[in-house]
């Protein structure tokens, strides 16, 4: 009886597994059409960074058919303040694996820069993660332009494949042992897949930052105070530059005191560079 | 203690300065919580033969680190470590055994053939196992040594080391031993199909005025792999002289060679089978097989034979319901041995592959022992039920 509880007891304790915050894009919500024929027809997810967001492309996913093309997409918009934003995206090896390409592309839907497919590079599981394509890069945008992410694949990797490496043979590598000499999987390409989007900000303090998470498959617009920081600089950020940029002279790290006086500027906030000048002439 | 602590903080510090030098972090860790029906904690009974699932009650890790320290002109140089500790993880503070059991350095790229290894030091040298029993039937690791390997020559790879292997005679007296080790792999044959054959052979050097008791051995081991739609299976067939002939019989690998004398002009071989089979979607089968056996030994005769079956049973990506069913029979110096496992288990993982870990498990074991009646405290059968994580990465 006591080992029935026990075990019961135990069961129960793992079985609050909790399941990941996902974002489903569903075309068959109002006002989105299935499939587009050109960008204008896109509807742009809004993201504020930092933040991170796990999706899948589904057969419910928005089909971009440019004649000789069709692939799905997911689309997203930045909130980037004119902040270098570091960004991850990483495809996740299953059965399938979604071959991902990027088009960086700026407010007015012209294409700033493209990430092909090859890009993305295979790593091999490790700790919680598994096998995936994954492949990293950074943005920076104009003052008050915003940055959009297309993720789409195209036919010729859908029709490719990757080549995993075998799960026994990590379990030899973790413990030290003669990987056994057998075959690689290979995993072919597919025009489903799960994807994570990983978005890394460079700190800049802006007031009620609290990054929303999102956890709910809507087309809301994601709440954030990151849209009046935009042309107005609170006086906290200022005073912020200010002290940085001071201490930094202090310190006599000058590539930080003149990178910190770049951001300002970018943020327009004025006197900054007095602050510097004035910092310098005091050493 | 102050080692284990002083090493994970060292570890812990340079996984937090990632971006100072790349570190490869690689490890296994098990540890769990359990109790058996009338013998306190939860039993491990001879798990090499009847299957490791719900039969383990320690905690033992192992964290490796190793860094290519130099890359130049197709040159590379790689440090490796590791530390191994284990201990009973009954109470928060134990007196633990960390040992330093891996620490040499491999160079690549210092002749034509590019994938060949010359390595010094101390680190696992290629061993083989059974997951599911934890039986590493060649594991020829001795103390430090020096080798190269896969040098490619005919058609497959091969590889020569030599390493320490000190054992004791006549109480504790030291013995200098070596042990020789040869391989030759990836020798194909037929689809998918490859061989690797190895060859340890076991010296003691004698000092002077020393007489060694102990004959050098022989252990000849030929590996035939088979790869297969959905998993692999393996053979192995081994044969052992000397001190190496005892531990055909008696679950032994190649290492710790006994000097003792005792085993002088045994003779043993033994024939493996295991692997991983996926069936359908939803299920994987893990199994192994073996028969084995040795004469004249310091055991006398020895027949051994065991079988265990782990079926796995996949709910999604990180639910399944694994088997364990283990059983073994043996003839020891005229002693029967036989005994049994069933265990049932609840996993939850980081994927739906047999080998995904990290994996935390609910168990339930029934263990019977069919010829010694207080194998368990007074009865001959036992019950154990527990947690148990197992983790490497």
């Amino acid at each position: 009886m006591k080992q029935f509880l026990i075990i019961a007891a135990l069961a129960a304790l793992c079985g609050g597994c909790a399941t990941s915050k996902n974002i489903q894009f569903d075309s068959s919500a109002e006002g989105v059409s299935k499939e587009i024929s050109d960008l204008s027809g896109i509807n742009w997810y809004k993201l504020s960074p930092p933040q991170t967001i796990s999706f899948d492309i589904t057969e419910k996913t928005q089909v971009l058919n440019q004649g000789d093309e069709q692939s799905p997409i997911v689309a997203f918009e930045l909130e980037t303040v004119g902040n270098k934003v570091d960004i991850t995206l990483t495809s996740q090896i299953k059965k399938t694996v979604f071959s991902p390409k990027v088009l960086v592309l700026n407010g007015s839907n012209e294409v700033l820069k493209e990430i092909d497919t090859n890009s993305f590079i295979y790593s091999q599981a490790q700790f919680l993660s598994g096998d995936r394509l994954s492949h990293s890069f950074s943005v920076r945008a104009q003052k008050g332009e915003s940055i959009r992410l297309l993720v789409m694949t195209d036919e010729k990797a859908a029709k490719d494949s990757t080549t995993v490496i075998h799960p026994a043979k990590l379990d030899a590598m973790a413990k030290g042992n003669y990987p056994p000499d057998i075959d690689d999987p290979i995993i072919p390409h597919s025009y489903y897949g799960s994807l994570t989007l990983e978005l890394v900000m460079e700190e800049v303090v802006i007031e009620d930052a609290d990054v929303v998470r999102v956890n709910q498959p809507t087309d809301e617009q994601i709440v954030s105070e990151a849209d009046t920081v935009r042309f107005t600089p609170q006086a906290e950020t200022q005073e912020f530059y200010y002290k940085t940029i001071k201490q930094a002279v202090k310190e006599n790290n000058i590539p930080k005191a003149l990178s910190l006086l770049d951001e300002a500027k970018a943020l327009n906030i004025e006197g900054a560079q007095e602050v510097f000048i004035k910092a310098l002439n005091e050493r | 203690m102050k080692k284990v602590s002083v090493i994970a903080a060292a570890v812990s510090s340079v996984l937090l300065s990632a971006s100072v030098s790349a570190v490869d972090f690689h490890g296994y860790a098990r540890a769990g919580v359990g109790l058996s029906g009338d013998n306190g904690e939860n039993y491990s009974y001879e798990k090499k033969k009847v299957g490791r699932l719900g039969n383990e009650n320690d905690l033992y890790a192992e964290m490796k680190l190793t860094q290519e320290v130099y890359n130049n002109n197709g040159v590379q140089f790689e440090l490796g470590s590791l530390v191994a500790y284990a201990a009973d993880g009954n109470n928060n503070w134990e007196s633990q055994q960390p040992a330093f059991r891996e620490m040499y350095v491999n160079a690549k790229g210092l002749f034509e053939d590019e994938g060949a290894v010359l390595w010094a030091g101390q680190k696992y040298y290629q061993r083989k196992d059974i997951h599911i029993t934890d039986f590493y039937f060649l594991d020829t690791s001795g103390g430090a040594g020096a080798g190269i390997e896969n040098l490619t020559l005919g058609g497959g790879k091969f590889s020569l080391a030599v390493m320490h292997d000190d054992g004791t005679q006549n109480g504790s007296e030291d013995v200098s031993g070596y042990t020789l080790d040869a391989r030759y792999a990836g020798i194909e044959l037929w689809d998918k199909a490859n061989l690797e054959l190895a060859l340890a052979y076991d010296y003691g050097h004698e000092k002077d005025g020393q007489t060694i008791e102990a004959d050098d051995g022989v252990l000849l081991t030929a590996v035939i792999g088979q790869g297969l739609s959905t998993g692999f299976n393996q053979t192995v067939l081994q044969f052992g002289t000397e001190s190496y002939g005892h531990q055909m019989g008696t679950y032994g690998g190649g290492g710790w060679y006994d000097r003792s004398g005792d085993n002088n002009g045994a003779t043993g071989f033994r024939v493996i089978n295991w692997g991983v089979v996926g069936l359908g979607d939803s299920w994987e089968l893990g199994h192994t097989v073996m028969f084995a056996s040795a004469e004249d030994t310091k055991d006398g005769d020895i027949t051994a034979m065991n079988a265990v079956v782990r079926p796995v049973y996949k709910w999604d990506e990180n639910m399944k319901t694994i088997f364990e069913a283990g059983y073994y029979t043996e003839e020891k110096n005229d002693v029967d041995g036989a005994g049994s496992k069933l265990t049932v288990a609840q996993a939850w993982g980081a994927g739906s592959s047999f080998w995904a870990r990290p994996e935390i498990r609910v168990y339930a074991s029934y263990l019977s022992d069919y010829e010694n009646d207080t194998a368990f405290g007074n009865s001959d059968s036992e019950m154990s039920v527990g947690v148990q994580m197992e983790a490497w990465w």
